[in-house]
């Protein structure tokens, strides 16, 4: 084995205070000089050296950059013609577009970012930008002298940073919503409660009846859905699912509680039975239970209402706000970054990476093309440059969202730590071993705070 | 050992009188043997449905509009949507031919390398007796029982280190360097089966290695051959991780890569025309398999020895 | 030749294995490592030995230095001796996966060689339509690991599915097959089975290479179908079941891609289609423990390993070969 050792070096002077430049060069080298047949002592001459990211200034010459996202075919098309228009107006920039599937799309990320090759502008998630960020992968966009920050609120901001660094600019914002099949509710003759003070026990209750109206083919809706309903319901017991400091800070209790609320639900119709909600937690929008008519209400990202609607072929579908617990106030709903550019810290390109973030941001034609395909817009210059061209559909999620956004209160949500990248798979997980009662939910809960805790400290 | 060239009868020919004794191996009246025939057929088209159902179900989904492929599990069509076709083959940023034609570049090169590569190291392996003949072999086996997510990224490097990333080097010179074991251990299973005193012959005769292994052993192994040209046409086909992480630019996007660029399970997916194109790219393969089954058979019919 | 010569040839081959381990020894002797093969080897395996310094070896022993290491992808791999083996003494997911990859191999693949082996003969004996039913057989197979099989499997299994329907028919209830952690592992095993193409591919390439005279020679003894199968079919093709064996336990216990399509990349529901490699997936690419995720790897390689191992000790009671 060669004498891999790279004690912690000092960070860099320049780099900030965690996320020191990627010291990955080490690891490449011997692997290549491994590859390569030469001799493995050659791992151990070649010494660390830092980040690769050139000069924060613009390239006199010619420059390409590659650009990377992942989506379905029409977010493919907007990007496509957004890159064209950006080409048009710097004609120095070439950019390279590479597209794939959700999870093609980490999977390739992390490769090429391993072997130091990563894009240099690359769409970005929230459970994954402080694991880039920690892990030396990305460039601090707020030591860009490129970057334009002005469109943004310093709130809007934080909600990209990392350590103090700013690794992720938000491109767009997305709530919580409930979705209500409109059609189907009036089919079956039912009136909704009145959605703007309901409660968890009054969804309940009216998917319940829903059950019993249908006779039992379709059922109320869901309380679960990735990592959405888990933050709102810990945020209704005032707390967080994860904490500040990166640590799983929701009490397994509370959570467990969540998920004995969904098994009850099942057993008394207000939900469908234990496979459906596995499949809703597993399937595609486009097969998910609203969609294929099991259910009358679903919650969803409010900006996935377009999507939803049609797949739902002729059904109405709208858009209600989220039930809350009993005798709490209102105010636990929040806004979640829908997706983030970022600028990896492999670029040679800083300065130009930075123009086509601001652009894809901010220019006025550009956002106009990209419209509300990848959520609302987090800046409120391009949400008011893009009102008008809105479809109806995503001008409601809009809406929505500046409701929300009006009655926030608390702290912003916090990134996800590094470390907690799959949170949505184990969550999925711990919710399956409740509703199949091979658990019960402070069992379920306290494995799943032991499980990410683990991974969150093995990451760090 | 007998020198009777007993070919068997055109496969298409009728069931009735064989030519002394390839027929049936049920051995009884006719009328036994006509009944287990037609229990034969019986139980192929079951099988056939039982396999059938779900691919047929795919292609008539693709025929079918967007909101109903989900809700409905039968195969017959009353709607008539060709539009999944023509939305499918122009949703990405290029035309699915260009997904096509790379699809069929990789693979063709894939072919050769792996019939070229696979079967030198084959014939090594059968009929050479080296040093380090059993330690290579279990190398050979050893490599591939690692699985590719751990050595994807060194890989990685070793192509990035030699300027192959985003082009398809990195998925066709593998293949001439034999580093797919299955076709090697394939291949040397079959020349195992091959009789020893047809090279025994020629050696006595002064032929060397190469003029065995390319007048004897390859002509033999036809069946093999067709098997792995097969083999790897399907497989390659259907590669989605390689071909996804080694190759990033659109325009050299295969049809794995650009089948999977229609799904997207946060919003809206373009399901109709996802199933249009992959039946669109199910022809080829399908088309290759029909053609390369036949070489299979006819390999080995008209050696016709032992 | 007689059915009786076959017989006792074949016979002869597989009962006395340590007296044909001696006269292959005599074999060996004579033939003795001749130079002249040592060249010949040098250039026919040329190509592969190029392709193994160059592109498999590197990655193998890279690969197996960060099984002790911290690697993340992104940063410098810190060697941590052995804590990668101690966790995995204490990983129940890692329990869980074999748990769940060792059903599907013991259970899957002699399962699916099985169906393969059997339809194979009924095509192998030339009948009416075979091409159609040949490739018929194998369009299942062609679609591999294309997402459309997590649709596909959801129509066959799922709530509204056609096994339902099949189940209603005879008044009985269904479920959903894939969602139920109980049955989920079973609908990925009869996935398994259905794309049952290519092992039959190969027995049938292998059943040409059967001298049809060999049958002829049984049925005139009034050999029984069973055993012509017995004592021609089985020994003759006994190299290719060896092979489809050695190959498809190896395949299974790598298997992946269809666990991942059916179950969304989670291994679910409840982990119940964990496989190992869809574990050390979600640890490697899902959590960046890659390090750990490379000892998972040479876990593998060692099970694998010591199963064909195995299976090649074992190959010395049953499989014949004509050299």
């Amino acid at each position: 084995m060669p004498q891999h050792t790279s004690p912690s070096r000092p960070s860099e002077p320049s780099g900030p205070s965690k996320a020191s430049g990627p010291s990955r060069r080490t690891t490449v080298r011997a692997l290549a000089a491994l590859a390569g047949g030469t001799a493995l002592t050659a791992a151990t001459t070649s010494c660390a050296v830092g980040g690769p990211t050139g000069p924060d200034r613009l390239s006199d010459g010619p420059v390409t950059l590659r650009m990377t996202w992942w989506g379905g075919d029409a977010r493919h098309q907007a990007t496509h013609k957004a890159i064209a228009l950006f080409e048009k107006k710097y004609p120095r920039i070439r950019v390279e577009a590479e597209f794939a599937d959700w999870n093609g799309y980490w999977d390739r990320l992390a490769t090429s970012a391993a072997g130091g090759n990563a894009p240099d502008v690359i769409q970005n998630d929230i459970a994954y930008l402080a694991s880039y960020a920690e892990r030396g992968g990305l460039f601090d966009l707020g030591r860009s002298e490129h970057f334009d920050a002005s469109l943004f609120t310093e709130e809007t901001l934080d909600t990209g940073r990392h350590d103090g660094g700013l690794y992720g600019v938000p491109a767009s914002v997305t709530s919580m919503a409930m979705l209500v099949n409109r059609t189907l509710v009036d089919e079956l003759g039912l009136r909704l409660p009145d959605t703007r003070s309901w409660t968890w026990d009054d969804l309940e209750k009216f998917g319940r009846e829903v059950a019993r109206a249908s006779g039992g083919k379709v059922h109320g809706a869901i309380p679960l859905g990735g990592p959405g309903i888990p933050i709102l319901w810990a945020r209704q017991h005032r707390q967080e699912l994860f904490g500040r400091d990166g640590s799983v800070a929701v009490d397994p209790d509370v959570l467990g509680g969540l998920w004995e609320m969904t098994r009850d639900w099942s057993d008394n119709g207000a939900a469908p039975g234990a496979g459906v909600i596995v499949d809703s937690q597993v399937l595609p929008l486009d097969q998910s239970p609203i969609v294929t008519g099991k259910v009358a209400i679903s919650p969803a990202w409010c900006n996935q209402l377009i999507a939803y609607k049609a797949a739902a072929g002729g059904d109405e579908l709208e858009l209600v706000d989220m039930p809350t617990l009993p005798g709490s106030p209102r105010r636990h709903q929040f806004v979640k970054p829908g997706m983030y550019w970022s600028v990896s810290s492999q670029t040679q390109h800083p300065a130009e990476a930075a123009l086509l973030v601001n652009f894809l941001v901010g220019d006025e034609q550009c956002t106009k093309i990209l419209g509300a395909e990848r959520g609302i817009p987090a800046a409120a210059r391009t949400r008011e440059n893009i009102a008008p061209s809105l479809a109806p559909d995503d001008t409601a999620a809009l809406r929505y969202v500046e409701r929300i956004e009006k009655n926030l209160a608390g702290a912003p949500l916090p990134l996800f730590p590094n470390g907690a990248s799959a949170v949505e798979d184990i969550l999925q997980r711990y919710v399956e071993e409740v509703v199949f009662g091979r658990s019960s939910g402070p069992e379920a809960g306290a494995g799943f705070a032991d499980e990410l805790s683990g991974l969150i400290e093995s990451a760090s | 050992m007998t020198t009777e060239t007993a070919d068997q009868p055109p496969l298409s020919s009728a069931p009735a009188p064989a030519p002394s004794g390839t027929a049936a191996p049920v051995t009884g009246k006719p009328a036994r043997t006509s009944l287990a025939r037609a229990g034969k057929h019986v139980l192929m088209v079951a099988m056939v449905v039982i396999a059938l159902y779900p691919v047929v179900w795919m292609a008539v989904s693709s025929l079918r509009p967007e909101g109903r492929i989900f809700t409905d599990t039968g195969i017959f069509l009353d709607t008539f949507n060709p539009e999944n076709y023509t939305n499918g083959w122009n949703a990405l940023s290029h035309p699915f031919s260009t997904y096509l034609l790379n699809s069929a570049i990789v693979t063709l090169g894939s072919i050769i390398g792996n019939l070229v590569s696979c079967s030198m190291a084959a014939y090594a392996f059968a009929r050479l007796s080296f040093r380090f003949r059993r330690t290579t072999f279990a190398i050979m086996l050893m490599s591939i029982m690692l699985p590719i997510h751990v050595v994807i990224v060194p890989q990685y490097v070793i192509f990035a280190q030699l300027g192959w990333i985003n082009t398809f080097l990195p998925l066709i010179v593998p293949k001439f360097l034999a580093v797919d074991g299955f076709f090697v251990f394939l291949m040397v299973q079959f020349i195992r089966g091959l009789p020893r005193e047809l090279d025994e012959a020629a050696r006595i005769d002064g032929a060397g290695h190469a003029r065995i292994f390319l007048q004897i052993i390859l002509p033999l192994m036809k069946p093999a051959l067709a098997t792995a040209a097969i083999f790897t046409f399907i497989w390659t086909w259907g590669d989605f991780f390689t071909q996804l992480v080694f190759v990033t630019d659109p325009a050299l996007y295969t049809v794995p890569v650009a089948l999977r660029s229609f799904i997207d399970a946060q919003s809206q997916s373009s399901y109709g025309a996802m199933f249009a194109m992959n039946v669109v790219s199910l022809l080829p393969v399908l088309l290759a398999f029909a053609v390369g089954q036949r070489y299979l058979i006819r390999g080995i019919a008209t050696t016709g020895m032992k | 030749m007689s059915l009786a010569e076959l017989q006792h040839l074949t016979a002869d081959r597989r009962g006395k294995p340590r007296l044909r381990s001696e006269e292959r020894k005599e074999q060996r002797k004579l033939r003795r490592v001749s130079e002249r093969d040592n060249k010949a080897a040098a250039i026919f395996l040329l190509p592969w030995l190029i392709g193994l310094v160059g592109l498999t070896v590197g990655p193998m022993l890279v690969s197996l230095y960060l099984a002790f290491t911290d690697y993340n992808l992104l940063q410098d791999a810190d060697f941590t001796g052995f804590d990668n083996i101690v966790k995995m003494i204490n990983d129940e997911r890692l329990h869980q996966s074999l748990g769940v990859t060792f059903a599907y191999v013991l259970i899957g693949v002699p399962l699916q060689l099985v169906v393969a082996l059997a339809l194979a003969m009924i095509l192998d004996r030339g009948m009416r339509g075979l091409s159609f039913y040949r490739s018929a057989l194998y369009l299942p197979s062609l679609l591999g690991g294309s997402v459309a099989i997590a649709v596909l499997w959801r129509v066959i299994f799922g709530d509204d599915g056609l096994f339902n329907g099949l189940l209603a028919f005879f008044g009985v209830t269904g479920q959903n097959w894939i969602s139920n952690p109980d049955t989920a592992l079973g609908t990925i095993i009869l996935l398994h089975i259905w794309q049952f193409g290519s092992p039959m591919v190969i027995f049938l390439a292998g059943l040409r290479q059967i001298p049809r005279h060999y049958y002829e020679a049984a049925s005139i003894d009034g050999a029984s179908a069973w055993r012509q199968f017995r004592s021609v079919t089985l020994p003759l093709l006994s190299p290719i079941v060896f092979f489809n064996l050695v190959l498809g336990i190896i395949n299974a216990f790598q298997s992946f891609t269809q666990a991942f399509i059916v179950s969304g990349g989670t291994g679910g529901p409840a982990d119940s289609t964990l496989f190992y490699t869809l574990y050390l997936y979600q640890e490697g690419f899902g959590s960046f423990l890659m390090g750990y995720a490379s000892s998972l790897a040479w876990l593998l390689l060692v099970i694998i390993g010591a199963f064909t191992a195995v299976n090649f000790w074992a190959a010395k009671y049953w499989v014949f070969y004509d050299d």
